[in-house]
C-alpha cells in the first residue's frame, strides 16, 4: 500500500503532485468486475428460468 | 499530447493484457464473460426478461468495444493514417465484432420473421474469444497458411456434390421433392454420415451411392491431413524459435 501511494506522487519543479491514474484504474477495474458479476448472475437466472 | 496518451492507454486496455496490467486483465475478463453469457439465450427455446437484459447489456459492452477498437485502429494497424481506420473495419475480427452487434435488431421484430433469425448471429460472438486464446491464434495462423489448398479441396468437394446430386436426381426423380434434397443426399453420402432418410432403390442409384461413399472417404480426409500437417509444422516452428 505504501509503495502504491509513492507511485502516485509526481515530483516537479513546481512541487509534489498526486497522480490520479491509480484511482482511475481502480475505478475502471471495479466497474468491469461489477458488470462481469451482473452478467454472470443474469446468465444463471436466464438459464434456470428457461430450463426449469 | 494528452489525447494521444489517453488513446494509447485505451488501446493497451482493449488489447490482450500484458503482465501486471490490471485494467486490461479486468477488461479481458469482462469481454470473455460477456461472450459466454451472451450465448446462453441460444440454449433456450424462448426468450425471457433475463435474456432481454443480457442482450441489451452485452450489446452495450460490445458496442463500446467496437467503437474503441475503431478509434485506436491506427495503433493496431501500425500506421497513422485515415486509411488505417478504414482498413481495420474490413479485417476479419472487426467484421466478426460488427456481426456480433447485429442480434440486437431482432428484439424489435417478431421472432418468427426473417429478422428474428438475426439472433443466430450471436454465435459470431464466440469468435471474439480468438483474441484472448493463444491456441486459437495458432490455429488461425495454420488455416491462413493452408487456405489456398483448402479452397481447392472445397471447390472439388462442391463440384462432386453437385455432379452426384444431378446424376441421382435424373436417375431416381421419385426419391426427391426438389434438387435441394438431392444435394442434401449427396452431402450426407460423400461425408459418409448416411442418415438413411433418403436412400436409392434402383441398382444404378446404389452404384452411384457406393462410388460416392468411396470417393468421400478420400476427399473428406484431405482437409484434415492438410490442417494436421500445417499444425505440426507451426508447433515445431514455435518450439525451435524458443529453443534458439
Amino acid at each position: 500500500m505504501g509503495k502504491d501511494k509513492e507511485k502516485d506522487l509526481l515530483i516537479s519543479d513546481s512541487g509534489v503532485q498526486t497522480s490520479r491514474k491509480g484511482l482511475y484504474s481502480a475505478i475502471f477495474v471495479a466497474i468491469c468486475q461489477i458488470f462481469s458479476l451482473i452478467l454472470v448472475v443474469l446468465g444463471i437466472l436466464a438459464f434456470v428460468s428457461g430450463n426449469f | 499530447m494528452e489525447n494521444n496518451t489517453f488513446k494509447k492507454r485505451v488501446y493497451e486496455v482493449i488489447e490482450v493484457s500484458s503482465i501486471g496490467d490490471k485494467s486490461s486483465r479486468a477488461y479481458d475478463l469482462l469481454m470473455t464473460t460477456a461472450v459466454i453469457v451472451g450465448l446462453i439465450p441460444l440454449t433456450l427455446k424462448k426468450d425471457n426478461s433475463f435474456t432481454v437484459w443480457i442482450e441489451i447489456l452485452t450489446t452495450f459492452i460490445f458496442s463500446i468495444d467496437y467503437v474503441s477498437r475503431i478509434c485506436t485502429a491506427d495503433y493496431k494497424m501500425g500506421y497513422k493514417s485515415f486509411k488505417a481506420y478504414i482498413a481495420y473495419i474490413f479485417t476479419p475480427l472487426a467484421i466478426f465484432d460488427f456481426l456480433s452487434l447485429v442480434p440486437i435488431i431482432y428484439l424489435f421484430s417478431p421472432v418468427k420473421s426473417a429478422i428474428g433469425l438475426l439472433r443466430l448471429f450471436r454465435v459470431f460472438r464466440v469468435l471474439k474469444l480468438i483474441r484472448y486464446s493463444k491456441t486459437a491464434v495458432v490455429i488461425a495462423n495454420v488455416l491462413r497458411k493452408v487456405k489456398k489448398q483448402l479452397l481447392a479441396v472445397l471447390i472439388l468437394i462442391v463440384i462432386y456434390i453437385f455432379v452426384s446430386a444431378m446424376l441421382i436426381f435424373q436417375l431416381e426423380p421419385d426419391l426427391f421433392n426438389s434438387f435441394f434434397d438431392a444435394i442434401y443426399w449427396a452431402t450426407i453420402s460423400i461425408t459418409t454420415i448416411g442418415y438413411g432418410d433418403i436412400y436409392p432403390t434402383t441398382n444404378v442409384g446404389r452404384l452411384i451411392t457406393m462410388v460416392s461413399a468411396l470417393m468421400g472417404v478420400a476427399v473428406i480426409a484431405l482437409p484434415s491431413g492438410m490442417i494436421t500437417a500445417a499444425y505440426i509444422g507451426e508447433v515445431s516452428r514455435k518450439k525451435s524459435k524458443y529453443e534458439l
